[in-house]
């Protein structure tokens, strides 16, 4: 792998899963699971995504993501780590493995650029394995109770080879949501990031339907003209 | 108009870049441009003050790490003085993993980098 093969153009580079007019609830099997793509601008494609994984051990991954910068310049970037994101959890579902291999990519092959992601791994029964790199904590859910995760946290991609990270373990119980965000949502001009946190779980509080869970906080919630990903799951009732 | 300021200062081995207000976004482009000036000035150890720094975002980040690397490739020094009692600016870097990477020092004097007269 050479530092010459970084990408060069937006060309053919596929939309996010949660691009515009792709916001419907997603079919997985015993997860409800609902994303929310708005780039910035009037640009189509930007640095955030979602994605979700239908993986071999019938387990499904979900992976939320962005690139520093925004809109156009850092959408070759995020298709990039997208798309190996989702062949690494194909081949192994441990998300710290995912985790570390998406890391060794951006060192090797997109040096500079900075990415924040974080992967999910569920599991109906033995509960959400998490590996962050350097990604903004889950928020959950549960009627008007909401709390952060204090989840396994290694270097956002790209900072460093030697970067370890780990998976930690959460159970979501019937009743709750989780909800992953990229920084555009929470992430204010001249106010600390833990104020737009507070907004967050504030407006994740007043939510009443699943559905809408997403848009309601891009509505309430998201300021600035920043990309926005949100992509919202819990337990399906039955199946 | 942004509240944002970058200044490039030349202090005998050290070249000091102060940022001061808003970095993020918007306002990276002045200071890659900064960083890019004091990377001319061939100074070993450039100092990046984010003492008056009072927001910071992950695109601003990302502008001092590529300075980081660029110096690192060069044999020369990035360090930056970021209090821990600038508690939102360290807090992005923290949550972000630039600590893991970044030279970070309290303040100008243990950065290797103090004036040693008065300046502005």
């Amino acid at each position: 792998m050479t530092a010459s093969d970084e990408p060069e153009a937006v060309d053919a580079a596929p939309l996010p899963s949660g691009a515009p007019g792709s916001d419907a609830l997603e079919q997985v099997q015993g997860w409800d699971v609902a994303g929310r793509y708005r780039a910035s601008g009037i640009a189509q494609v930007g640095g955030d995504w979602y994605d979700v994984v239908q993986v071999a051990s019938g387990r499904v991954a979900v992976v939320i993501g962005d690139v520093s910068g925004r809109g156009a310049q850092a959408a070759p970037t995020m298709s990039r780590v997208r798309d190996a994101a989702r062949r690494f959890l194909r081949e192994d579902d441990d998300p710290a493995v995912t985790v570390a291999r998406l890391n060794d990519l951006t060192v090797q092959l997109l040096p500079g650029q900075v990415v924040t992601a974080l992967v999910a791994l569920l599991d109906r029964t033995e509960g959400i394995r998490i590996c962050s790199a350097g990604h903004l904590p889950p928020l959950t859910v549960d009627g008007t109770r909401t709390r952060y995760w204090d989840v396994a946290q290694g270097p956002a991609l790209g900072l460093t080879p030697d970067a370890v990270y780990a998976v930690s373990h959460h159970a979501l119980d019937r009743s709750a949501t989780m909800v992953l965000y990229t920084d555009g949502l929470v992430e204010r001009r001249g106010e600390p990031i833990d104020a737009g946190l507070e907004r967050l779980a504030r407006s994740g509080a007043t939510a009443s339907d699943f559905a809408a869970l997403c848009d309601h906080l891009i509505g309430t919630v998201a300021a600035g003209d920043d990309d926005v990903a949100v992509v919202a799951l819990r337990r399906k009732e039955s199946g | 108009m942004l509240d944002f300021d970058v200044q490039v200062v030349g202090m005998g081995e050290c070249t000091r870049v102060t940022v001061r207000g808003e970095l993020d976004i918007a306002t990276a482009p002045q200071l890659v441009e900064a960083l890019t000036r004091a990377i001319e000035e061939r100074q070993p150890r450039i100092v990046v003050d984010l003492l008056g720094t009072t927001f910071v975002d992950s695109t601003g980040l990302t502008t001092l790490f590529r300075a980081h690397k660029r110096l690192e490739s060069q044999g020369r020094v990035l360090a930056i003085v970021c209090g821990s009692d600038n508690f939102e600016v360290r807090r992005v870097i923290d949550l972000m993993g630039f600590d893991e990477v970044f030279n970070i020092y309290e303040t100008l004097a243990s950065s290797g980098c103090e004036e040693s007269g008065s300046a502005s």
